[in-house]
């Protein structure tokens, strides 16, 4: 059974997502900071991760995934956000690169309708496997 | 004209090479809105040209030749072909390019080639207009659609390495292309400009690069090089017999015996453009490619082509078993598709089903063969190119913001992107509802075909009836989607503002051209498509469309109905929601219900999809087997029987 490990400080967000994974057979750890999710790939390492961009009060997420993608490159990250709300017109543009502006498989905007999400991650499960 | 069809081809060639230096984004843009631009402007002003005259013939400007250019442009094509396949390790396409190769030298040095009529390189009447003021105009507004598209389909998946610069070159080089496969009138000219579309579409379809989209790629590949191998041997044949390698002259009239094999053939390469079955297949794979290339090459352009050639073809094989066979594969190809589309959830490949089904219809048109019936494949010709071409944009900006091309998950729309489900809308009305094209040229097509006397006249009938309710029903389910509307927050309402500039100006402007062919379908048929029906039949005056003004007014009245009033709807605030009933339980707004021995679930209202009814994978098997062997006597029968 697969592992999907997910990251938010939006716990309706969590509550919705762990649901849909769970009915699709993924069981699900959940993390709301960058150091509980160090500290849950620490005790194991899941099959996907689904992070938010948006962490710690901050753009933490960017940071914890370009971490992720250095130590274990082959854990395959999505990313859902609402960092479209805070990110600057420049900072938005930089993203706008042919050489891929994040180490993440897939970056989605909120709200991502949960069945979406279970499509995204069986897709990655599978690939990895 | 020569200097404009000329501009026409090379300008979009050298965009592309200039826009393969481009690195820089904005700078891209600013060329490809340019470029866009003065393209869409010099195909109006050659059909401007034009006028509404006969047919023309004309070469090259004078001090240009063509030269050994041909043969040169071919054995690089094949060069190609055969370098990429051996880094992917592939057989078939190499070989099948080689053949080709290996006739078209073996013309060369045997002096067989008849003398080539400088003057006749060309061939301009009102089908080729139709076909280069698609190309231009909606071909444009596609590649500038891909301007926002690919940057947010970069932004959503950023492992997949952009090569920006090779995608809108290829775009660009296949405008060119599709321009000179249009007004060609000798045949291996045009069989350049074919397999330069082939490659195209081969490398657009593999873009991302994945083992599976390279598959994909190469399925595309070798089906067109299929067809492409058949335009070699047609013309081979065509040389050995003494006919002439002069499109306009081949297809003046019904064929002798002798140029039977020569039309199969063409007929072949035209059924492997169009993705007719046995060789659909190809296309729905060609759907993994980002949306702007489906709706370009897969819908409003390439796939043309191959019914292009059947129109062409249509004077010479109308009445032979020849043609009938090819109308036969056209119409089941429509009937099975038709059926496996219902089956669909993936809204894009139902949009591939629907477009094989639409070019079968055509098929089937050109087969057949009558004033009525080539004046029904030109108006399909031009609706689908705008409807279909913009239902593709549409669901490439849904996939952008919505992630999933899932027809399931296009719920709510209309509350959650007012803007695109009007425009969704417009598509898909275009596509089957009255009074939009396509369902007029429906109707006179039945018309046509109950002037077809015996048995066959009657199985046309029954697979239109058949096959038209099919779409109707898949059509219908889409629109149900679109349109279902909730509650949605101030944030969810902000997903639509990040739709680019560049995708509404595509997708707002052939929305228009949706609307505006329909409102006008009375001038289009009068000036343009009932003219070309009747000169390419030598028929004298036939009413084919008289549009009273009272109606007209009415159907203009009634197009811009059904998006106003969809936009009105989305700005209601408030709604009679109530808590439905599943298996004698309530249902929250929500979607909860409370299960009888405890718990909870989540239910959802689903489309049907006809599972457990239709084995989708078995129908598109079935078809296959039925068309190959229609094929099968197409090749055989077809050639040596009149």
């Amino acid at each position: 059974m697969a592992r999907v490990l997910l990251v938010d400080d939006d716990a309706q967000v969590v509550a919705i997502n762990t649901r849909a994974l769970e009915a699709n057979g993924y069981t699900v750890t959940t993390a709301s900071t960058t150091t509980e999710a160090h500290a849950a790939i620490g005790r194991e390492i899941p099959d996907v991760v689904v992070l938010e961009a948006m962490l710690d009060g901050a753009t933490a997420g960017f940071d914890l995934a370009r971490s992720l993608a250095r130590e274990t490159p082959d854990l395959p990250l999505i990313m859902l956000s609402r960092c479209d709300e805070t990110l600057t017109a420049s900072e938005r543009a930089s993203q706008d690169r042919d050489d891929g502006w994040m180490p993440v498989a897939r970056f989605m905007e909120k709200p991502v309708a949960p069945d979406v999400l279970v499509y995204e991650v069986d897709h990655l499960a599978k690939a990895a496997h | 004209m020569s200097s404009l069809i000329v501009f026409l081809v090379v300008f979009p060639l050298a965009v592309g090479a200039l826009l393969l230096a481009i690195r820089n984004g904005k700078l891209r843009n600013v060329i490809v809105v340019i470029a866009g631009v003065v393209t869409a402007a010099a195909s109006v002003a050659t059909a401007v040209t034009f006028g509404n005259g006969n047919a023309i013939f004309f070469g090259l400007p004078s001090g240009w030749s063509l030269g050994q250019s041909l043969l040169a442009a071919e054995i690089a094509i094949a060069a190609f072909v055969v370098v990429i396949s051996i880094q992917h390790r592939r057989i078939l396409a190499p070989v099948l390019v080689l053949a080709q190769v290996a006739i078209s030298v073996y013309l060369e040095l045997s002096g067989k080639m008849p003398e080539l009529d400088p003057s006749r390189l060309f061939w301009f009447d009102r089908l080729a207009m139709v076909m280069v003021l698609i190309i231009g105009v909606v071909g444009t507004l596609i590649c500038i659609h891909s301007l926002g598209y690919m940057r947010d389909y970069h932004r959503s998946s950023p492992l997949i390495k952009g090569r920006r610069t090779v995608f809108f070159c290829l775009l660009f080089v296949f405008l060119g292309a599709m321009f000179g496969l249009v007004v060609s009138n000798y045949l291996p000219l045009m069989l350049i400009f074919w397999e330069m579309t082939t490659l195209c579409s081969f490398l657009l379809i593999g873009y991302t690069r994945t083992k599976e989209t390279i598959g994909y790629a190469f399925n595309a590949l070798n089906m067109n090089m299929l067809g492409g191998l058949g335009f070699s041997v047609a013309i081979l044949l065509l040389v050995n017999g003494n006919q002439p390698l002069d499109l306009a002259t081949l297809t003046s009239g019904p064929a002798t015996a002798a140029l039977l094999p020569a039309l199969a053939l063409l007929c072949l390469a035209g059924l492997t453009k169009a993705a007719q079955m046995p060789f659909s297949s190809w296309l729905l794979g060609a759907m993994y490619a980002p949306s702007p290339t489906s709706a370009l090459l897969h819908s409003s352009t390439m796939v043309k082509a191959g019914v292009f050639l059947l129109l062409r073809l249509s004077p010479a094989i109308a009445g032979t078993n020849l043609g009938t066979l090819v109308a036969f594969v056209g119409m089941l190809t429509f009937l099975f598709v038709s059926l496996v589309g219902v089956t669909e959830q993936n809204t894009k490949k139902v949009l591939a089903y629907s477009t094989i089904g639409s070019l079968g219809l055509i098929v089937g048109c050109a087969g057949l063969g009558s004033p009525e019936l080539i004046w029904v494949g030109v108006m399909i010709i031009i609706f689908h190119a705008l409807a279909k071409g913009l239902l593709f944009l549409v669901v490439g900006t849904i996939e952008n913001r919505l992630y999933s091309k899932d027809m399931e998950n296009f719920d709510t729309l209309l509350s959650r992107l007012p803007l695109v489900s009007a425009l969704a809308l417009t598509g898909i009305a275009g596509m089957f509802i009255a009074p939009f094209g396509v369902v007029v040229a429906k109707w006179t097509a039945i018309r046509a075909f109950l002037d077809i006397p015996g048995w066959q006249g009657a199985a046309l009938l029954v697979i239109m009836a058949f096959g038209t309710s099919l779409t109707l029903f898949y059509w219908g389910k889409l629109l149900i989607k679109v349109l279902s509307m909730r509650t949605v927050s101030e944030y969810e309402l902000s997903v639509q503002k990040r739709i680019t500039r560049f995708e509404w100006l595509a997708e707002i402007t052939l929305a228009v051209g949706v609307i505006a062919v329909a409102a006008f379908i009375g001038v289009i048929s009068e000036q343009v498509v009932g003219p070309q029906a009747l000169a390419t039949f030598k028929g004298t005056s036939q009413a084919f469309l008289h549009v009273e003004p009272v109606m007209l007014t009415t159907m203009v009245v009634a197009m811009l109905f059904l998006p106003a009033l969809a936009l009105w709807a989305s700005r209601q605030k408030h709604f009679d929601m109530s808590d439905f009933y599943a298996a004698g339980r309530p249902v929250t707004s929500t979607g909860v219900m409370g299960m009888a021995l405890g718990g909870s679930r989540t239910v959802s209202l689903r489309n049907y999809y006809l599972e457990g009814v239709v084995n989708g994978g078995l129908v598109f098997r079935a078809g296959t087997l039925v068309c190959g062997v229609l094929l099968i006597a197409l090749l055989t029968v077809g050639m040596v029987v009149r």
